[in-house]
């Protein structure tokens, strides 16, 4: 049963392939996703989770050993839905520089529309919308390779914007930068909600994990935990033993809840702490 | 013992329209046997000041010296130099090129002209502190994970037993598993050896836990240089250039903030722990 | 990196001149015809129109003179080698000089000083394309005039899109290269020293990682191509399109006029070189 509501429909979902000797991997067992139109879900795993392998098959660059994946009711393993799949989810990649395909920006970011066979005066319309989205106007007319790593993902989120996609895909798209273009790039994120698009973000660190609306936490290619950030992160002991980033503040949470010198462990930054630890103050 | 900058400037493609200062007036001592680390925005030329240390980026004027040593003079002794230090660069498995992880390991060693005994003996020491173990010596290095051809390429630097050791974000890119076992390494290796470790990075918290010194760097100057705690209780100050202190220190200001009576710093999670429970014991007993 | 700024042909200098505003494949068959025009040019007059030419086309283009000049540097030496070979190889005309076995006749000196000039109006044509073209104009240029091809299996977009590609990578791989070399040199590895191979094999510490980086940048690459609904040369429309006016209708008539005149001269005999012995 198709729901028009979902945007992407995931079920049963898994991914078999051969090993380096010739054995069986399955990088993702009986995942069910779903995503609505507008959302902003976090794929949250530790490397090895799978969480990558599951990231290619929402725009078909991996087709599924079993189960299904649905686009806006388009089934991946359907050739001729190719395209409109892919211009429905855009993704973003790891490497900022592997995406940047032309030598101008703003050549780059008219790739997408240009793929698409829309009129000149469309695609310049939408290059200018789309770097105007991620605050890189000023940079139209300049080289790839002179920009900082926030600033070329932020072309190549300009890129995937341009197509007018209903779902942007950012893979892993900050592992790379450093924690100014981080900022960066999710300050992008923020933009593209805004604009109605549902986002959704591979990552493997919790402080990006707690802006979602929802979290789908993996670990060897299975679902462990899904729901809001709240209903996730409250099981402490697991989240430790996964590998991912845990924020610091959150660490020194568990550490004092443990010892009931503070109520809950659901503190996410300095300011609740210093709530929790001193409510009077 | 120990490494001296003395009014160190850099300028790319001088007297060019694309010319551009990297380092203005850089006046720095780094002495031996302690882990320092050098931190500053997105170019504020914390690459650069290590290339210049590690001789391998030529100042446009000043003196760079390593025990005495000039790196910079005419004629100086390279293979002397290279003894003395050695560098990885960010994403250091972007170098990788052997056959084998033994060869990898073995090619600056044998650069030196070691003996194959104490090639042997070396490349074991560096695979001890990287977690690398004998059934992948005679493996492709392209074969290894991600993680472990990182640690394959430092322990290749490690292994030439440099009296500096200086590494550019060797954490960079790496999941959390994979960035302690790298630091945990380093630290190991440098509290055996008492050599002085050199790191560039990004992560106050890391810098926290492992730095016993700390150089930061804003618009190409150094702005301060003191130990760990000296710089970090400069909070204010970093903030302006685009820093950040360690998360814990920032709790430990903010708490501070609120009249709580204890330091202005605290470097890992354990540590603000353990200040936390000993001040709401005194206070709330 | 610093090599990158010296070299001016394949760079890209931006100004608002006629020249820059010209349709890419015109300038591109302009080009042709300055060349050809070039190798029939057979006397004084003939290079003096040249050379004015060339040199009109230059002030039209706003780009400083200075600039041109210095992009000629780098081949001064093969200019200057090209004077020696012709003036002491050539004997036509008189003898003007002798010392032991070499003789020097004012013919060679003649044909020396022609033969760098070509190659000097040679370079500062072709910089002049792509000083005053963008990388992309250029290959969507190139891509135009390759499309009749098309129909004899020539793949002209494929072709294009390799340019680009190629282009947009090059100071990437320049900068890949400067990284892995300062690496490697502080492990040990020495590239100047020893014989033809031993230099050869010091290369693998750069050529093997840079090599394995490229394919990994051109699977990422293709990955992130395919993810933008990319599928080769068809149906795909740009934005930037190529659009021919007055000036560059005027441009190829003037080359043509040029090329008739160089013809005329060198055939009619009416200008040749001999003529000044």
């Amino acid at each position: 049963m198709i729901s028009p509501t979902l945007l992407i429909d995931i079920r049963n979902l898994s991914h078999v392939y051969q090993g380096p000797d010739s054995q069986e991997i399955k990088a993702l067992t009986s995942v069910d996703m779903d995503i609505r139109p507008g959302e902003f879900v976090v794929i949250l795993g530790a490397n090895g989770s799978g969480k990558s392998t599951l990231a290619k098959h929402l725009n078909a660059l991996l087709l599924p050993s079993e189960g299904t994946v649905l686009i806006d009711g388009l089934d991946t393993v359907d050739d001729q839905a190719l395209w409109s799949i892919r211009q429905r989810v855009g993704m973003v990649f790891q490497n900022p520089d592997n995406q940047i395909v032309a030598t101008i920006v703003e050549d780059d970011v008219a790739f997408g529309p240009e793929n698409l066979g829309l009129p000149p005066a469309i695609i310049r319309e939408r290059v200018e919308e789309a770097l105007a989205m991620v605050g890189m106007s000023e940079f139209r007319a300049h080289a790839p390779h002179l920009l900082s790593g926030g600033q070329k993902q932020r072309v190549a989120i300009a890129g995937i914007v341009a197509m007018r996609p209903r779902v942007v895909v950012l893979d892993e798209a900050t592992a790379m930068l450093d924690p100014q273009g981080r900022h960066e790039v999710m300050a992008a994120i923020q933009t593209l909600r805004s604009e109605g698009m549902a986002v959704i973000l591979i990552t493997h660190h919790m402080s990006e994990a707690v802006l979602a609306d929802r979290i789908y936490l993996l670990s060897s290619g299975r679902v462990i935990a899904k729901g809001s950030p709240k209903e996730v992160f409250r099981e402490r002991e697991m989240m430790q033993s996964l590998g991912l980033d845990i924020p610091q503040i959150k660490q020194l949470a568990a550490l004092l809840k443990s010892k009931g010198l503070i109520d809950t462990d659901d503190v996410l930054n300095v300011e609740e702490m210093v709530k929790q630890l001193c409510p009077s103050c | 013992m120990s490494i001296l900058l003395e009014d160190v400037h850099l300028t790319y493609s001088p007297g060019t329209p694309f010319s551009a200062d990297a380092l203005r007036e850089i006046n720095l001592k780094i002495t031996p046997n302690q882990i320092v680390a050098v931190i500053g925005h997105t170019g504020s030329g914390k690459s650069t000041l290590v290339q210049v240390m590690a001789g391998l980026q030529r100042p446009s004027s000043g003196r760079v010296l390593m025990d005495d040593f000039e790196l910079y003079k005419k004629n100086s002794d390279r293979r002397l130099l290279r003894r003395k230090v050695g560098m990885a660069f960010q994403y250091p498995e972007h170098q990788l090129f052997e056959e084998t992880v033994e060869k990898e390991l073995s090619f600056g060693l044998q650069k030196q002209g070691r003996s194959i005994d104490e090639v042997h003996l070396q490349i074991r020491k560096a695979m001890g502190f990287t977690q690398l173990t004998e059934d992948m010596l005679g493996r492709s290095p392209f074969e290894l994970s991600g993680g472990q051809m990182r640690r394959l390429a430092i322990a290749s630097v490690i292994a030439m037993e440099p009296d500096y050791l200086i590494l550019d974000e060797p954490t960079a890119g790496l999941d959390p598993a994979g960035r302690d076992e790298i630091l945990a390494g380093l630290q190991a290796w440098q509290r055996e050896t008492k050599k002085t470790v050199i790191l560039v990075s990004h992560s106050m918290e890391d810098v926290a836990k492992l730095a016993d010194q700390i150089l930061v760097l804003a618009n190409g100057k150094l702005l301060m240089s003191g130990s760990t705690r000296e710089v970090f209780s400069r909070g204010a100050e970093l903030q302006e250039v685009g820093l950040d202190v360690p998360q814990m220190t920032s709790l430990m200001l903010a708490l501070r903030n609120k009249g709580w009576d204890i330091p202005p710093y605290a470097m890992t999670v354990e540590e603000a722990y353990q200040v936390i429970c000993e001040y709401l014991g005194r206070v709330r007993p | 990196m610093n090599m990158l700024k010296g070299v001016t042909i394949g760079q890209h200098y931006p100004a608002d001149s006629v020249i820059h505003k010209m349709d890419a494949r015109f300038k591109i068959v302009m080009i042709l015809l300055y060349v050809i025009a070039l190798f029939m040019a057979a006397g004084p007059i003939s290079y003096g129109l040249m050379i004015v030419f060339a040199i009109s086309v230059i002030i039209c283009s706003k780009i400083p003179l200075k600039f041109i000049i210095r992009g000629l540097r780098p081949i001064l030496w093969i200019v200057g080698f090209t004077l020696i070979l012709h003036t002491f190889s050539t004997q036509e005309g008189d003898l003007v000089w002798q010392w032991s076995r070499f003789s020097v006749y004012n013919g060679g000196i003649l044909r020396g000083v022609m033969m760098g000039l070509r190659l000097i109006l040679l370079i500062s044509i072709t910089s002049l394309l792509t000083l005053t073209t963008t990388p992309i104009d250029l290959t969507d240029g190139l891509e135009a005039l390759l499309k009749p091809f098309k129909k004899i299996g020539l793949p002209a977009h494929e072709l294009a899109m390799m340019m680009t590609i190629a282009l947009r990578f090059v100071p990437t791989l320049i900068e890949e290269a400067d990284k892995i070399i300062k690496a490697q040199t502080a492990r040990g590895a020495d590239f100047e020293e020893g014989g033809l191979i031993a230099r050869g094999k010091s290369m693998l510490p750069i050529l093997v990682p840079l090599f394995i980086s490229a394919f990994r940048r051109a699977d990422d690459l293709a990955m992130a191509m395919e993810a933008r609904c990319y599928r080769g040369g068809e149906n795909r429309t740009k934005m930037k399109e190529l659009k021919s006016g007055v000036r560059d209708y005027l441009g190829v008539i003037s080359l043509s006029l040029l090329m008739a005149i160089m013809m005329y001269f060198r055939f009619s005999k009416l200008d040749s070189w001999t003529a000044l012995l």
